[in-house]
């Protein structure tokens, strides 16, 4: 399925109607969220042991989405199908024109090769030492000891 | 038509970068059994960092996210100072700087396939140049000043950006994990903290849909770290000035919010090496050009790039095979978390069996405590016990312990409580522990075999509350309010 150079308005069609649908289905989203966060903490309130989100909750709050959701892959499959993508044109270019930027790099870096090989080893080196030096310390346990655990916090669970 | 066909065939032919990003995917996640079992991977090659954005909780991750670890690294610098993260995340810099974010970065990958989906698209102006910026703002509240004012004023360690922000952590690790149906007492840890991580996550969501890769270029602080590092690090877009005449197709071909090609925005993806109509932009690796106008040989010269090219892919392919074999089945961790014994199903004078759910009658153990005095479960019979799971590098866990300590002091004599600090040891948790001055009895599991009684996971804290029988009436990972654990303990001992 393709659609050709007059097909514009096909394009856009399924551009917007994929576009409404993806804000459609975030805010969706998020009203379930805070609808299972207000009851469950309402729940909460009156006895401490309630949880706040449960599977069933969470299942229950899905079910509407998943149909956009459907209708959105389906969208998505015709577009790239038919070849719809966006290219990173920008608006306007910056305010320095390319020419004098392609000028200040040329005069900027004249005598770059020998400074850029000299810092290049000397971080790699520093890089080598602190590395060893966090072997000896401890801090590589560190790192492993909180990789090896689920760190509920970080991930969002509380 | 034909030229249709043509086309639209082309546009599913993946490029040689998205093969390389799925390849890198596919190794920072090659603990593929984690997500048919719920459980992350615990081996020793978690004590290398990755060089990606990849939550570490995530149950398929094989390496440690470097940015928790930077962020835990301050959080502890109180105790040592973190040298090492510090020098991995110099040595990718210094070698990758941001071709991590355009090649690597399995984050990266999911904006870019998020980025396909057909909709009208934000394009890249003024504004999202100023936003740029915002990364750097994120970098230093989130992963600098946030850790280290709680990890050297209260001592306890808080990963700001991983807690408030980091949209890797709740899709890989909280969307990886809740995903599990294994997992589903996880789901009594979520609150208001998961609520706002989660619209976070949606809205960056659909930020992508919209905006070209637009957590990197506004709010990840890990692009901004490795930008640091761009114009000097030897993987990486180098521009030919004397070729360049300035034109500035390749910023209006970008996609990030470069000023020149190799900035600090650039995150050296070589789009722009096609765009360059002169010729002037190249991809290279030190003095090696992996793309650009001088790759194109003739003659020897080019039998022995195909050549080269062979054994770079041969060697790829035999590389992720081995980290699949090792990391699901040969890796000493996975082979022991497969050999975990089930539950004896043996009967006690009390009529439930033992095990570790609730219902059940909790097998009995005994440890020496920090003070020297030895904890016998079976001792405590006739009173309602808590045991607590914590860590000193836990945050959740350090703050709710006062709370253990208060109840206990509270009810000593009806009252067990038993907090049990994990068996990977990073500070001294007698020290630690003398320096709170908690009421109740600590101990260390050094062989996990507390742990495995109680049915702990990978996640801390952990609660366990028996009546006075010694059965469980609560086992939950999370942590829990001073309200939740005196509902408990009244729980307990009516159930008594």
């Amino acid at each position: 399925m393709h659609f050709g150079e007059t097909d514009m308005d096909k394009k856009k069609l399924v551009r917007t109607a994929q576009s409404v649908l993806c804000v459609i289905i975030a805010v969706m989203l998020i009203t379930a969220a805070l609808g299972i966060c207000r009851e469950g903490l309402a729940l909460k309130a009156a006895d401490p042991l309630n949880r706040i989100y449960t599977r069933e909750k969470v299942a229950a709050a899905l079910r509407p989405v998943l149909p956009l959701f459907v209708i959105s892959v389906v969208l998505t499959v015709i577009g790239l199908i038919a070849g719809i993508r966006e290219e990173h044109e920008e608006k306007t270019v910056h305010k320095e024109t390319g020419m004098a930027k392609g000028q200040r790099s040329f005069e900027k870096n004249d005598a770059k090769p020998v400074r850029l090989r000299t810092l290049r080893a000397v971080l790699f080196l520093l890089a080598a030492g602190l590395i060893a030096a966090g072997a000896l310390n401890g801090s590589a346990r560190d790192v492993f000891s909180k990789a090896v655990q689920i760190c509920s916090e970080c991930i969002g669970l509380g | 038509m034909d030229n249709h066909v043509t086309s639209g065939r082309r546009s599913f032919r993946p490029t040689k970068r998205r093969l390389i990003q799925l390849y890198s995917a596919l190794l920072h996640n090659a603990h593929l059994r984690g997500f048919i079992s719920g459980e992350i991977y615990q081996g020793k090659a978690k004590y290398a960092c990755a060089p990606g954005l990849n939550c570490y909780s995530c149950p398929g991750a094989a390496g440690a996210c470097p940015l928790g670890a930077l962020q835990n690294a301050l959080a502890s610098s109180g105790h040592r100072a973190g040298w090492y993260v510090m020098g991995i995340l110099l040595l990718f810099g210094i070698t990758f700087g941001r071709t991590v974010c355009g090649w690597l970065c399995p984050f990266g990958l999911i904006q870019e396939l998020m980025y396909r989906i057909p909709t009208c698209k934000l394009r890249k102006s003024r504004v999202t140049r100023a936003l740029s910026r915002l990364k750097y703002v994120i970098l230093a509240v989130f992963v600098v000043f946030i850790p280290l004012w709680y990890g050297l004023k209260h001592d306890i360690p808080v990963p700001g950006f991983c807690k408030y922000i980091c949209p890797a952590g709740t899709f890989e690790g909280a969307g990886g994990l809740l995903s599990n149906p294994g997992n589903k007492g996880l789901f009594s840890l979520l609150g208001v903290l998961f609520t706002g991580k989660f619209i976070i996550l949606v809205i960056i969501g659909l930020a992508s849909i919209f905006c070209y890769r637009s957590f990197c270029r506004f709010l990840c602080p890990l692009g901004a770290i490795y930008g640091l590092f761009n114009r000097f690090c030897l993987v990486g877009v180098r521009v030919d000035e004397t070729r360049c005449n300035g034109c500035g197709a390749c910023v209006r071909s970008c996609g990030m919010d470069v000023r020149q090609a190799g900035d600090p925005e650039c995150i050296h993806c070589a789009k722009c090496v096609d765009t360059c109509a002169r010729k002037a932009i190249s991809f290279k690796a030190g003095k090696v050009q992996l793309k650009g106008p001088e790759a194109a040989l003739c003659g020897s010269g080019q039998t022995r790039d195909r050549k080269n090219r062979w054994i770079a892919r041969g060697l790829a392919l035999a590389v992720l095979c081995f980290a699949l074999v090792w990391f699901n089945v040969l890796d000493p961790s996975v082979r022991n978390m497969q050999a975990r014994p089930a539950a004896e199903a043996a009967v006690f004078e009390s009529s439930a069996p033992v095990g570790n759910d609730v219902g059940m009658q909790l097998e009995d153990f005994r440890v020496t405590c920090l003070d020297g005095s030895e904890f016998r479960l079976a001792d405590c019979r006739g009173k309602v016990t808590i045991i607590n799971l914590w860590a000193t590098y836990c945050a959740p866990c350090v703050q709710e312990l006062p709370y253990f300590s208060r109840l206990y002091k509270e009810h000593e004599g009806d009252l067990a409580v038993l907090a049990v600090h994990s068996g990977v040891v990073t500070d001294d948790p007698a020290e630690y522990a003398a320096d709170k001055d908690w009421a109740m009895p600590v101990a260390v599991d050094t062989d996990g075999r507390i742990f495995q009684i109680v049915g702990a996971g990978a996640a801390l804290p952990q609660t366990i509350v028996l009546n006075r029988r010694g059965e469980v009436v609560y086992n939950e990972a999370g942590s829990v309010t001073e309200e939740m654990l005196t509902a408990l303990c009244e729980r307990a001992s009516r159930e008594s």
